[in-house]
């Protein structure tokens, strides 16, 4: 998921200033994990590509320019509209797969498990933290006025997405976690088995 | 923080499937708050429906204890602990009446044994217009959609306004138009009436408009036992992935 994208279709869905579309990426697209300064870096490209301009806030010609961009105020511009609208029809990519917690599984040894045990179980309850995050992000859409129901039914339809995101993954770590401590527990029975014949 | 409507504190359970012990649950918390909307994730098979029975007390814990409504479930007598059951809990299964009734008399039917026939029925129609139903209340429940299933499954058990109801992974079978309304109607029940719902879920979609979310995996129940409290162990600083590693 590009930044880029994620703050464009927000500026055109309603525009606002830098530091409000920052937490709004964050609630709607919080499992891309983007960071502050990715936002404002976003901002500042569209804006170079003439996709949004600046319709208020304070001059800040002096300041660096995530500063500015967090403290002024943005609107789509028909290009940017076009562009959008010409790239939310095309074909999408297929996404990579880029997992460091994968490689240190491919590569565990037994006497690693105990501990990777616990680092999975630590990734399950981050994932599981991030989801109600994201389920406390929704509380307070609920509070906004004359909700289309059009708008609501596409923010079910991305809701499921991001809530998609977390299930697959909390439910891979579950799986691995499960798998890891049946071996544990095989490798435990066979060590107490071999004490039992020697002694 | 007020006490706890529910609250299980420590609960191990397990049992045998041939030879095998299953672990369902090790070690367990959770505690479910007044109005509050708590989902439990876990895939089937995960233990779900276990944890709703003891939550009810219809199963026993091998460890730790189980209070509903300030009661100690494990040491209730079976007449106290029906009487608890029949007056603060509701149960929403996936599967409906067994036999072929209409939605009303299926609505009605937990009522007849404590109240007369006109009130039974009475409190059954409204249920179902609580939740926006009220058209099929002549209609045989093999006639109903599944959302619609779902829905005078919850007029069922809200008839009798529990305290807690129990949500047995009913959105399964729903698109994303209908596990969204549904979720939204439970949510907006608890507030109103201030009744705690304890829900298993397969997808996390289905409890997006819950207050909180727990993942039950292996025995292990994983997330915040409390509302905006977490437990020691329950690492959320991201930064700490790396020294975990």
């Amino acid at each position: 998921m590009s930044a880029g994208k994620a703050v464009l279709g927000l500026v055109i869905q309603r525009p606002g200033y830098g530091y409000q579309l920052e937490q709004r990426v964050k609630e709607r697209f919080g499992s891309a994990q983007f960071v502050a300064s990715s936002v404002y870096k976003a901002l500042g490209r569209l804006e170079k590509d003439k996709l949004i301009r600046v319709v208020g806030g304070e001059n800040l010609e002096a300041t660096g320019d995530a500063e500015r961009s967090r403290r002024i105020k943005y609107e789509a511009t028909p290009g940017g509209v076009a562009y959008f609208r010409n790239w939310l029809r095309a074909s999408s990519s297929v996404p990579l797969v880029r997992e460091e917690l994968q490689l240190r599984i491919a590569f565990c040894e037994p006497q690693d498990l105990p501990r990777l045990i616990e680092v999975i179980h630590g990734e399950e309850l981050v994932c599981v933290a991030m989801l109600n995050e994201f389920q406390r992000s929704l509380d307070d859409d609920d509070t906004q006025p004359g909700a289309h129901e059009w708008s609501r039914l596409m923010d079910a339809a991305v809701n499921h997405a991001e809530a998609g995101f977390w299930d697959a993954r909390i439910r891979w770590l579950a799986d691995v976690r499960i798998l890891l401590e049946g071996l544990r527990e095989e490798a435990e029975r066979r060590s107490t088995r071999s004490l039992r014949a020697v002694g | 923080m007020s006490e706890p409507l529910l609250s299980l504190e420590a609960v191990s359970k397990s049992y045998l499937r041939g030879r095998h012990e299953v672990r369902v649950l090790h070690d367990a918390t959770l505690r479910l708050y007044e109005g509050e909307v708590l989902s439990v994730l876990g895939r089937r098979g995960a233990g779900k429906t276990t944890l709703l029975k003891l939550a009810a007390g219809l199963e026993a814990p091998d460890r730790g204890s189980i209070r509903l409504a300030g009661e100690d479930l494990t040491a209730l007598s079976d007449a106290a602990l029906s009487r608890l059951l029949g007056e603060q809990v509701g149960w929403v299964q996936s599967e409906g009446p067994r036999s072929r009734v209409h939605a009303l008399d299926y609505v009605a039917l937990p009522l007849l044994m404590s109240v007369s026939d006109r009130e039974a029925y009475g409190r059954a129609e409204a249920a179902l217009a609580r939740v926006g139903v009220a058209e099929c209340a002549r209609q045989g429940w093999e006639t109903l959609s599944d959302s619609e299933r779902g829905l005078v499954g919850i007029a069922h058990a809200i008839a009798r306004a529990p305290k807690l109801l129990l949500v047995d992974d009913v959105s399964t079978i729903l698109g994303i138009r209908d596990t969204d309304a549904l979720a939204r109607l439970l949510r907006t029940l608890a507030k109103e009436s201030r009744m705690s719902v304890l829900m298993t879920v397969s997808e996390s979609s289905a409890a997006l408009r819950s207050n909180r979310t727990m993942s039950l995996a292996g025995g292990r129940l994983s997330g915040p036992p409390d509302p905006g409290e977490r437990r020691d162990g329950d690492v959320i600083d991201l930064s700490s992935r790396e020294r975990l590693g």
